[in-house]
């Protein structure tokens, strides 16, 4: 590992979504929601979602968390907003397999953004900080709010 | 005359490169790295030494159990102990309170009573607290810290209480380097007949420890954290206290006399050390303790003291920079936050640049709620940093500055 790693690491993708997330807020009348902590850092991050019919209409985020964090909370929601629930788990196991440095078909890709996460794989302990956003959504999926 | 590169030689790690950059270990708060003599005791004896304890008559077990029981010894001297039997080994700080807590749950505490502790403690020293008084009815009262991360002494007076049946309080703080006026606090909570614990996690490495003269009633320590093994840690209780706890953990070696109508254990110490305990730990603990007598301490505490002034300035001075305990009485332990810039990504980048600091919570949630700020960047200081450390922490950081801003 070294300074140049660290570029790998802070791609300026990830940068750009760190300082200016996307769906960063409370929506109003969200149907899903979840929180998630990193027991290592302390990080946590809200997720809520608005979901009809199976479809994911609107997805957004409050986190007190790191670059990695923030990064990947705002390109996963950008990457799901709009697309059916059932698309999480074939997203999931892309983001898995980018995250272990695999080589991904940029065509297949949902989002070439995801890709910045290909650096993370030279800073294991860093990997839970990208994950964080995911596993919370996952939650927040399962965790339909009645009336 | 103290002189820190001969003394950076006995630690071999420091002399290693890390990200193709040597190694600058910030990071002693949460582990000390070892001197040579004490890897070379540990390997000695797992080469030469190996053997059980108490039970062999053969002369290997009854060497063995010599340094064992001379480290005690040895130990007691160290903290200025009066009774070598008031020495426990055990793993840690952890095992050292919740071995204290569980007795208390036992023997002492009622519905009722209060524990009191203070809002800087680590986890170590929050949650077996708890779980003793979810188990007993017990209430855990929390001195607060003010702005500066000090205690708040007038908050504690008023606190301490008939109700009160154990001050348990951080010397200093793991999060903040704050060192707390322990001395004091005990004699106000004596008053009232309140007896204290002292969790020495981070005192014991920085300063010259006199228990006798604190005249706590628990001093606890790791021995990691002291140049030596993990795995090995010393509680100290006054007689009084050990003989009225019951013993924390059962079987082997603690007991004096087994039968299926009556059990009866050993007196203190051999209560509290249930099982083959870490033998070449408490050897390791031997060779540290033998390392730190041989400097000296006050000269060493000196130098530390100098490079907690180096950071402070040097960092303080960068705009954007938040230092988070600022307390007058400090050890030499800087925690900080830097603009937005998450602390993770502060320990990832100086980890590039061969700096080796934490970040997080430091297993001090309830602190850093208390400060607003959801982790902090630690760098802790040993004896054998040196200026150079500090400068190119404090260089690293402002580089930093434009790379992620």
């Amino acid at each position: 590992m070294s300074e140049s790693h660290l570029e790998d690491l802070y791609q300026s993708t990830l940068i750009q979504h760190s300082k200016s997330p996307l769906h960063y807020g409370k929506i109003e009348g969200f149907t899903h929601f979840s929180e998630g902590y990193n027991p290592l850092c302390g990080d946590a991050i809200s997720i809520y979602l608005s979901v009809k019919k199976g479809r994911i209409e609107k997805a957004s985020f409050v986190s007190a968390s790191c670059a990695i964090c923030t990064a990947s909370a705002s390109i996963l929601l950008e990457a799901i907003e709009g697309a059916s629930v059932d698309i999480y788990t074939s997203m999931q196991s892309q983001f898995s397999q980018i995250l272990e440095g695999a080589s991904v078909d940029q065509s297949n890709a949902l989002t070439c953004d995801i890709l910045a996460f290909q650096g993370i794989k030279q800073f294991p302990s860093r990997k839970n900080c990208a994950l964080l956003p995911w596993t919370t959504l996952k939650k927040a999926l399962n965790s339909e709010i009645k009336d | 005359m103290f002189n820190v590169q001969s003394i950076r030689r006995d630690f071999p790690i420091l002399s290693t490169l890390m990200n193709d950059k040597p190694l600058i270990y910030l990071d002693n708060a949460a582990t000390s790295q070892k001197p040579l003599t004490v890897i070379e005791a540990v390997e000695n004896f797992y080469k030469l030494g190996n053997s059980n304890i108490h039970r062999g008559v053969f002369r290997l077990s009854e060497q063995a159990t010599a340094r064992y029981e001379a480290t005690r010894k040895q130990f007691a001297d160290f903290i200025s102990a009066e009774n070598d039997s008031e020495i426990i080994f055990v793993k840690g700080v952890t095992e050292a309170i919740n071995l204290i807590a569980y007795g208390f749950s036992q023997s002492v505490l009622k519905e009722g009573d209060e524990v009191l502790i203070s809002a800087m403690e680590h986890h170590a020293n929050i949650v077996p607290w708890q779980i003793a008084c979810e188990q007993t009815g017990a209430i855990l009262k929390v001195i607060p810290v003010l702005d500066d991360g000090s205690l708040d002494l007038l908050a504690f007076e008023a606190l301490l209480s008939e109700k009160t049946k154990l001050l348990s309080i951080v010397h200093i703080s793991n999060a903040l380097g704050t060192i707390n006026p322990i001395k004091p606090m005990i004699d106000k909570a004596h008053a009232q007949g309140v007896p204290v614990l002292v969790d020495g996690a981070q005192s014991a490495p920085h300063m010259e420890v006199n228990v006798l003269d604190l005249d706590c009633d628990f001093y606890v320590f790791s021995g990691h954290k002291l140049f030596a093994p993990t795995g090995v840690g010393v509680l100290y209780g006054k007689e009084e206290w050990l003989d009225r706890l019951p013993p924390y953990q059962s079987g082997g070696d603690m007991i004096e006399k087994v039968d299926f109508d009556v059990t009866t254990y050993k007196g203190i110490p051999g209560k509290f050390e249930a099982g083959t305990p870490n033998i070449a730990g408490v050897i390791g603990l031997s060779e540290a303790i033998r390392y730190l007598q041989k400097l000296d301490r006050k000269e060493a505490m000196a130098h530390e003291h100098a490079l907690l002034y180096q950071a402070t300035e040097g960092l303080a001075e960068i705009d954007g920079l938040r230092l988070i305990g600022t307390a007058k009485e400090k050890a030499s332990i800087v925690s900080f936050v830097f603009n937005d810039i998450h602390a993770h990504d502060i320990g990832t980048f100086l980890d590039a640049g061969g700096i080796a600091i934490r970040t997080g919570h430091h297993c001090t949630m309830p602190l850093l709620k208390r400060f607003d700020v959801p982790a902090t960047a630690r760098a802790s200081f040993a004896f054998y940093n040196d200026s150079n450390d500090v400068d190119c922490l404090v260089e690293n950081v402002k580089k930093m500055k434009s790379f992620f801003l």
